[in-house]
């Protein structure tokens, strides 16, 4: 059976979680505790290993959705992970404190799947007009990779209509990738 | 010129002390409907600028434009906008630094505006400010998500995330027919999330179809209903 695994990153509160439930045709597997740090964010739970849920192509291809936990002391699960990851979407709350360069510092984490065009940004909470707006992020990304075109959309995690085009998204931005990375090399000098 | 309105204000006072005019016609570009629209908010250049347009499409209240502010404001949503109107007249007034905006804001992304008004405006012909020759590739991904869409939109515009294409291009990278590609960069120069290139090389080998059976993409497609 041939495995496709997509990682959903982001800090404490993004709502990973959410977005997982909103694609996973399982039961979503998450293991929870109770949030020590709600001086950060306020929610009872947070995820301390990972959520997992999954999406079955026919009898022989399954899409792994694996959320790894928001506290950076947990950051072992991650270079676990990351090595079968294809992609990743990395959520962001629009109206958390230092957003921006939050997401800078978790793209510097996951740096691989970043550089092979295997991430998409969705921000959250957009909507309240308080934080720095789909625009900064894109500007963010850009300065420090201009050769890279992210996608950077407007999400809400509950809605399974928006994360279906995020992750469609992401997978056509991979697959259209690699099929001109050959094209690419025969270009260069 | 100094805008007179107050917040909170209706949205007609909030306007009617611009000094709106028409906008001026492309010399040698005869259009109409939609397809004026489009014409003056391209000749109208890279945004944020210091204009505001109002458009007036027949039977239908005004929408206004905030190009300081990437934003529009409608009545409806844009979808219930009839796709042929009767007549849309554009007038539009430059505006000074300082100069209050139009309707409340943030108002809606102008590119829902820009999508649904360049995509269908010219049909399946060029849109009149593309130069024959020149190949197209992204520079931001525009919000999928705010704007009504299809997947082939989605896939061409990842392979123009990639590379240079033009529609013939695109259309045969992407697997698509070269009516929706053209739609598709008419609508994205018109968002101005392309740029343009007439020096770019053309794909040394011509990619692997989106649509192949084992493409993930495709299958993800077919499980999800899309």
């Amino acid at each position: 059976m041939a495995e496709h695994v997509i990682l959903f990153a982001g800090p404490m509160g993004a709502g990973k979680t959410t977005a997982i439930r909103s694609l996973s045709e399982i039961e979503v597997v998450s293991t929870e505790a109770a949030n020590s740090e709600r001086h950060v964010v306020d929610k009872a739970t947070t995820t301390v290993a990972l959520d997992y849920g999954e999406i079955t192509l026919g009898d022989d291809d399954k899409v792994r959705l694996y959320g790894v936990p928001g506290q950076k002391r947990f950051d072992f699960m991650w270079a676990i992970l990351k090595k079968r990851a294809r992609g990743m979407i990395m959520l962001v709350n629009d109206d958390a404190p230092d957003a921006v360069q939050t997401m800078i510092e978790y793209l510097d984490d996951f740096r691989d799947l970043y550089e092979r065009g295997g991430v998409i940004v969705g921000v959250s909470r957009t909507d309240l007009g308080v934080g720095p707006g789909l625009a900064a992020y894109s500007a963010a990304l850009q300065a420090q990779r201009p050769d890279l075109i992210v996608p950077v959309f407007t999400v809400d995690p509950r809605d399974a209509g928006q994360m279906r085009t995020v992750l469609m998204t992401l997978i056509a931005n991979i697959e259209m990738r690699a099929m001109l990375a050959p094209a690419a090399e025969a270009v260069a000098p | 010129m100094t805008a007179t309105w107050a917040q909170g204000a209706p949205t007609e006072s909030r306007y009617s002390g611009v000094g709106f005019e028409p906008a001026a016609e492309a010399a040698g570009v005869a259009v109409s409907g939609w397809a004026r629209v489009a014409v003056a908010v391209h000749a109208v250049g890279p945004t944020p600028a210091p204009v505001v347009m109002r458009l007036d499409v027949a039977s239908y209240a005004p929408i206004l434009i905030d190009f300081r502010e990437r934003a529009f404001e409608a009545k409806l949503p844009i979808g219930q906008y009839p796709s042929a109107p009767d007549s849309v007249l554009v007038h539009q007034a430059t505006m000074a630094e300082g100069d209050a905006a139009v309707f409340p804001l943030p108002g809606a992304d102008l590119d829902k505006l820009l999508w649904r008004v360049g995509f269908t405006c010219f049909g399946d012909a060029p849109a009149p400010w593309l130069i024959p020759g020149e190949r197209y590739k992204l520079n931001r991904w525009p919000n999928f998500v705010e704007l009504t869409h299809h997947m082939d939109h989605i896939r061409m515009a990842a392979a123009l995330a990639n590379a240079h294409y033009s529609a013939d291009e695109l259309a045969a990278a992407a697997g698509t027919d070269r009516s929706s590609a053209q739609r598709l960069i008419n609508a994205f120069t018109l968002m101005r999330v392309v740029e343009a290139s007439a020096v770019a090389a053309v794909p040394v080998t011509v990619p692997a179809r989106a649509d192949a059976p084992r493409s993930l993409f495709r299958r993800l497609r077919e499980k999800l209903g899309m």
